[in-house]
């Protein structure tokens, strides 16, 4: 046997071993380590991270005023004040690490819109309702939040809870979402990329859930 | 799609196999070399303005998918399995035994010297010459030359001998 049998033979016990992932996964994930770079990546440890992003947005009518001009951008997501008594919500990606919830609740009440934005599970007593007040799209990849903010001001309290991330490391894959969070319609696990030993598996921003707080679930009684 | 983009594509759609086949011959572990892969291609294209002028672009890929082998394997070894992540996920099972390489073969590579595995899979696979083959492992040209010359005399004699076995 010579170098060109052993070249040949090697090339064909190995014709079969194809990379399986998709390109458009790998650019995805070329993107988040270029933005991990120009962005302060606090708090995304590694290990396992598991995040419900529970957005809960109060009344214009009790915070501040409106502010029709508000427009702030950030890469991972934007607040923007559109038609008169509206305001846009828009999430290119996620997890929002924790300074980006507070600029992101800051940004919000800054367009009209008290906002407290945190992360936890859902409370029971945040049940989906009233699609007419907000709408929330989900195209290539990006959430859109529309809040009509006049229509909003008949509600006491409304929540929106984001898609959950679990990462898991370890040799297993799996995709797990949080305790309360196993219904929730409309999520979808999408497998965005798998680095050494580290899954990430995350639910591809899915539709958030947009539900109204009740008065018990306000005062942290967490009715039913 | 921009021009950058298309130039990734096309490099991506080149080279990602044979870059497997390198890795997974080095490491021996299937899972773990395409995972290394893929984040080395994610973090090339996280870089492309540099690794799309470097000299050998697909060097850099194997350079980085090796170097996250190893850190994978320093994490590892101190990890303990937890049974409840033990379940198989059931997309692995997209990846068949037809994937794979041929277990005879995997033994054979893996009775020889990692350095001695890497070489050959660099030259067979990527038809790396010695100085190339020299920069991605970061080692002396002659090393590689040594390397390469004890690693294929090995092959050689193991293949003989299994494909004498196979005829008895």
């Amino acid at each position: 046997m010579n170098d060109d049998d052993l070249r040949d033979c090697m090339r064909a016990e190995f014709a079969q071993v194809k990379l399986a992932a998709r390109m458009e996964d790998v650019v995805a994930r070329g993107r988040r380590l270029r933005r991990g770079r120009t962005l302060p990546a606090l708090g995304a440890g590694t290990g396992t991270v598991a995040a419900v992003l529970a957005l809960t947005f109060s009344l214009a009518g009790a915070g501040g005023p409106a502010n029709p001009s508000t427009h702030a951008v950030l890469t991972a997501w934007s607040v923007k004040s559109g038609p008169p008594g509206t305001v846009t919500l828009t999430i290119r990606d996620q997890p929002v690490s924790k300074p980006d919830q507070v600029k992101m609740r800051e940004a919000l009440r800054a367009a009209g819109v008290r906002a407290v934005v945190q992360t936890r599970a859902p409370r029971a007593c945040q049940t989906i309702a009233a699609p007419e007040l907000v709408t929330v799209s989900r195209h290539d990849g990006v959430i859109t939040v529309k809040f009509k903010l006049g229509r909003l001001a008949q509600q006491p309290t409304i929540a929106v809870i984001l898609p959950v991330i679990e990462i898991v490391r370890g040799r297993q894959q799996i995709v797990r979402l949080r305790p309360g969070m196993e219904q929730v319609p409309g999520a979808v696990g999408k497998e965005l990329h798998r680095p050494v030993q580290q899954t990430i598996i995350k639910l591809g921003l899915a539709a958030p859930l947009v539900g109204l707080l009740t008065p018990d679930c306000r005062a942290g009684r967490g009715g039913a | 799609m921009s021009a950058q983009q298309a130039g990734f594509a096309e490099f991506y759609a080149e080279t990602r196999d044979d870059c497997l086949r390198v890795v997974f011959a080095s490491t021996g572990d299937r899972q773990a070399a395409e995972d290394c892969v893929a984040e080395a291609f994610a973090r090339a294209w996280a870089s492309w303005r540099k690794v799309s002028v470097h000299p050998v672009p697909r060097a850099w890929v194997i350079r980085t998918a090796l170097n996250l082998a190893v850190s994978a394997w320093r994490r590892r070894r101190r990890e303990v399995p937890l049974g409840v992540l033990a379940q198989p996920r059931s997309g692995l099972a997209d990846s068949g035994p037809a994937e794979e390489a041929d277990p005879a073969m995997m033994t054979i590579l893996a009775g020889l010297p990692l350095r001695q595995r890497q070489v050959v899979a660099l030259r067979v696979f990527l038809d790396l010459d010695t100085a190339a083959t020299a920069q991605v492992l970061g080692i002396a040209p002659g090393t590689v030359t040594a390397h390469l010359a004890r690693a294929t005399c090995t092959l050689r004699e193991q293949f003989t001998n299994a494909g004498r076995e196979e005829a008895q």
